[in-house]
């Protein structure tokens, strides 16, 4: 995507960023203790009204010095980073169903094949080393309060 | 033959999960358990809608020793702050389970004040059972230093006749600085909202202000005044409530000096609703016998805070009091949202 | 002469061999968690103060000082190694740091942080020890309108840190002054920019963003990179050369003695100096080019900051007993529980006592600069590790790490989110450092210039009226000056960069 194509729709964001703040304020202002110079939305509104005009920029004034474009990887390296964070925002989802131990395994395993391409018997055994360890340091020694899973396996 | 050993370990590994699995739920208790069922069996969380540090998270924490020693199981303090105790208590007391196994160390602020300071209150006071209150820390009035202001006389003379210079600092338009202000303001008759509040993010924020004479009345309480008093920073004038506090043994109540208030922030257990009664009569008691002991007293003593029992029903009939008067007291100044 | 006779009966009690075990060991456990992203000196103390409950008092708190020198320190080890800033204030750090690491120079990079911060903490202690009384006055008479122009004086780092595009900094700082704000309004206390959410009502923690946008979208960079290991050859000897010595000298004593200042004030977070001292030591260079790509000033000054920041909370803490950081409010916490009362009282009262404490803690900054000398060769481990392996467990434990920070989901999720939003924008070279500084800056700003306005009945004049914050706001108007001018000096020199990142 070339960075020129990509500062517009970053300004389109901004837009829409900055308009729901002033939306917000609009919908705040009601609340403003009249004695007050400053009111909770204040900050809020001006902070929109900034984000629009940036953005208004961004996309119909700006352009960057140079016209260079960002690389994005392809084929297997794209398939890579995209199943990374599927799974972990899959290990967020799981965390609260499963538990901390059993979800922990099961991504750990997921990462060492996607991100080592280890096989899944070496991916087994170095996510249950993981896991041993950090039940250790989060559960035992830290005693970190997880989410109480919906299903306990273990 | 390497890979084949690690086959072998990786398959009895395996074997031994699903084990362990299976044999999991056996040892569950079955959810139609009988109220006789021994409680506590496992971990209790005790839940602090705060940062570590503060008064409820000290308390919590010599309450969560005493109860697992007592117990003989861990008692754990977790600590959810944010958005004014509303995450800690949605945690607490909407999502955890009534099963005795998620507590609440709950404060005047986290339920009675919530409930008198808003019409439609996130959490309300029929989320949870009231188990007992334990702790107390009196409200009570001070001044920086070097303020003109010598007696509590003297400072209520000038209030009485410049309303609108005053200055006091408060975590919110409805927390307990605002109650303290608002009821000297109502017991010496001038009006509350001619003074001018200004919103702090935390109790030492706010008695710091008042030592470098940034604002000019505090409403703090004894454990947040203490330290700055005793270093000779502020001058502490009067105590809110109805005893004059140990810490400042030489300070006179209002009561004693005319001012007809008694404003006290406390703090106490609570459990979800529907948690059964058994479980609350066990807690009662606990707190009960945690109240004479002496090495949770000395412990009290050390984090400046008074050991104040009082059971579920007293406790129950002092907050419903309570809710009455201040949600008047909050309306009558307009600050109730 | 009496305090320096106090402190040496401290340093008789605090050299026992015991006492001096306890250190070492407060320390070593302290930078194990420190390391662990999300757990700064704040959890490593709440989470630790049960296990130091057995001990007798003397030894639990020299032990809990050793914990917080040594999880600030553990902290910078992994910004530094792996770009990965385990709290807010180690983010300066990473900015020079893991340049140097990535040119084979990470063992200098941590030697120095090491040295300075072993200089500020004694520089720290030192001034705790004679002059504690006399700083903490001062520090009161700080109100709201000094916060106020404090902040704006601060807000002037976006402008040299912003990168190459100042209308990109601007974007990146007011979209991260509205995350700042989301939660509970600071007047009415009702939820703003949450949209209905009740789990937005306690707003988002600084650290997920910093966790997500820096550890998380460095790891998927990486995994791109198809990075075989962070680095294949040896991270270099720990001890800083003569050059390196000599250039960091001054950066070190400025970071200090700036962090100091700064620390004395209650409510001024080590986030907010770091970042100050990197821009501060910026300005003053004569080669502002080299910052971002691997100039041990850079991790010299932010590094020596957060120390002595750290270190001068200590001055307010005991003489007033207002902790000026969550980390102290904890460790207040801690020597409540032993009896102390923190309070001008203190030294009155528990005298060997706390000379003891204060005689710990030159203890524990020793032992934090003996034991990083031997951990330097498992650092160097560290960073040898496949990727393959080293990649899954940092996303494991960041998020482990976010999680702990408030025992909260949401955390979590906004630290995945701002991964991927920061693996997005390092691709377009959008600074991701403006929107953190305003996120720290942005509640204390909007909070004070409400407080300021309050307490002078809204006159406008206040912050030129009080001589500091006058002062504070023609600082201000000179930095902007000075920052502006840098950036035309520093375009002409750099075509192109993004220097806050890499």
């Amino acid at each position: 995507m070339k960075t020129l194509l990509a500062d517009r729709i970053a300004g389109s964001f901004l837009m829409i960023i900055g308009g729901l703040a002033v939306f917000e304020a609009i919908r705040l202002y009601p609340m403003h203790d009249k004695g007050s110079i400053i009111g909770d939305e204040t900050f809020i509104g001006f902070l929109g009204l900034a984000l629009i005009i940036l953005g208004l920029l961004f996309v119909f004034m700006l352009k960057p010095k140079e016209e260079e474009k960002a690389e994005f990887p392809s084929g297997e390296l794209r398939k890579k980073i995209l199943s990374v964070m599927g799974l972990l925002f899959t290990y967020w989802a799981l965390l609260q169903v499963i538990g901390y131990p059993a979800s922990t395994f099961l991504v750990g395993m997921g990462l060492f094949r996607t991100v080592g391409d280890y096989g899944w018997l070496r991916s087994f055994v170095y996510a249950l080393i993981l896991i041993v360890i950090f039940y250790g340091i989060f559960v035992l020694w830290l005693k970190t309060p997880f989410p109480q899973p919906r299903i306990n396996i273990f | 033959m390497k890979k084949s050993i690690v086959c072998l370990i990786s398959v009895l590994i395996l074997a031994l999960t699903v084990v362990g699995c299976s044999s999991q739920p056996a040892q569950k208790p079955t959810e139609t358990a009988k109220q006789e069922d021994p409680y506590p069996t496992r971990q209790i969380e005790l839940v602090v809608p705060a940062g570590p540090g503060g008064l409820t998270d000290l308390t919590a924490r010599a309450v969560a020793d005493y109860a697992s020693k007592k117990w003989n199981q861990p008692v754990l303090v977790v600590n959810k702050p944010g958005a004014g105790n509303v995450t800690g208590l949605q945690y607490g007391l909407l999502q955890g389970k009534p099963d005795g196994y998620t507590v609440m160390a709950d404060n005047i602020a986290s339920s009675v004040l919530m409930v008198a300071g808003m019409t439609n209150p996130p959490i309300k006071l029929e989320d949870r059972i009231f188990v007992s209150k334990f702790v107390e820390n009196p409200m009570c009035f001070s001044v920086a230093a070097d303020s003109p202001y010598k007696d509590m006389k003297e400072l209520v003379e000038w209030i009485k006749q410049n309303p609108e210079k005053l200055t006091h600092t408060s975590l919110s338009k409805t927390s307990m600085n605002a109650l303290t202000a608002a009821e000297l303001c109502n017991a010496i008759g001038v009006d509350y909202t001619k003074t001018q509040p200004i919103l702090v993010k935390s109790g030492s924020e706010g008695i710091t202000m008042i030592a470098g004479g940034h604002a000019i009345l505090g409403d703090q309480s004894v454990q947040e005044t203490y330290p700055l008093a005793t270093g000779g920073k502020l001058r502490v004038l009067a105590v809110a409530s109805k005893e004059r506090s140990p810490l400042f043994p030489d300070v006179p109540t209002c009561q004693e000096l005319g001012i007809d208030i008694d404003v006290t922030w406390y703090g106490g257990i609570s459990l979800p609703k529907n948690t059964p009664d058994s479980i609350v009569k066990k807690w009662d008691a606990i707190i009960a016998e945690m109240s004479k002991d002496p090495e949770f007293i000395a412990k009290m003593k050390e984090i400046h805070a008074n050991i104040s029992y009082l059971n579920t029903t007293d406790y129950n009939n002092s907050i419903n009091e309570q809710v009455e008067h201040y949600t008047k007291l909050f309306e009558s100044i307009g600050v109730r949202q | 002469m009496e305090a320096l006779q106090m402190l040496l009966n401290g340093f008789s009690l605090a050299l026992e061999p015991t006492n001096i075990l306890m250190a070492a060991l407060g320390a070593f456990i302290g930078t194990m968690v420190g390391v662990l992203p999300g757990l700064g000196p704040a959890s490593a103390i709440a989470i630790l103060l049960p296990l130091t409950a057995v001990l007798p008092p003397t030894q639990a708190i020299i032990m809990l000082a050793g914990i917080y020198y040594g999880a600030m320190y553990g902290g910078s080890s992994t910004a530094i190694l792996l770009n990965i800033p385990g709290e807010v204030a180690s983010v300066p750090t990473c900015l020079d740091g893991y340049p140097m690491a990535q040119q084979g120079r990470g063992g200098p990079a941590l030697g120095i942080a090491a040295i300075g911060s072993f200089f500020a903490g004694i520089l720290g202690i030192v001034a705790l020890t004679f002059f504690a009384p006399l700083f903490a006055d001062q520090a009161l008479k700080f109100g709201p309108p000094e916060y106020f122009a404090l902040m704006l004086l601060a807000l002037t780092v976006v402008i040299s840190l912003g990168g190459a595009s100042i209308s990109k900094a601007l974007a990146m700082s007011f979209f991260g002054y509205l995350l700042s704000l989301i939660g509970m309004g600071t007047i009415t206390n009702m939820p703003r920019l949450t949209f209905g959410s009740t789990t937005l009502w306690g707003g988002l923690d600084v650290i997920s963003i910093v966790i997500g946008l820096f550890a998380i979208s460095e790891v998927l960079n990486g995994i791109e990179e198809k990075k075989v290991a962070i680095s294949m050859g040896n991270i270099g000897s720990v001890f800083p050369s003569l050059k390196d010595l000599r250039q960091s000298a001054m950066a070190i004593l400025r970071g200090s003695g700036l962090g100091f200042i700064m620390g004395l004030l209650p409510g001024c977070s080590p986030a907010v100096t770091t970042f100050l001292a990197y821009d501060l030591e910026k300005k003053c260079s004569k080669t502002p080019e080299r910052f971002g790509k691997g100039a041990i000033e850079g991790v010299a000054a932010p590094e020596s900051a957060n120390n002595a920041t750290s270190s001068a909370g200590f001055i307010p803490l005991f003489a007033l007993g207002i902790p000026a950081s969550p980390p102290l409010a904890v460790l207040l916490g801690g020597l409540m529980i032993y009896g102390l009362t923190p309070g001008p009282m203190l030294f009155e009262q528990n005298g060997n006592f706390v000379w003891a404490v204060i005689a710990s803690m030159f203890i524990g900054n020793v032992m934090c600069l003996v034991l990083n000398l031997p951990l330097v060769g498992l650092w160097a481990k560290l960073t040898q590790i496949p990727y393959g392996i080293l990649a899954p467990i940092i996303l494991l434990i960041s998020i482990v790490g976010t999680y702990t920070i408030r025992n909260n989901m949401l955390d979590v999720l906004v630290a995945l989110l701002f991964g991927v939003l920061g693996y997005f924008l390092n691709k377009y070279k959008w600074p991701v450092v403006p929107l953190i500084i305003c996120y720290i800056l942005g509640p204390v700003l909007e909070r004070s210039l409400i407080q300021s306005f309050d307490m002078a009945f809204k006159n406008p004049f206040i912050f030129v009226q009080r001589p500091i914050s006058l002062a504070l706001i023609i600082m201000t108007v000179v930095f902007v000056i000075i920052s502006v001018k840098l950036r035309r000096r520093t375009r002409d020199s750099i075509v192109n960069s993004g220097y806050a990142q890499e």
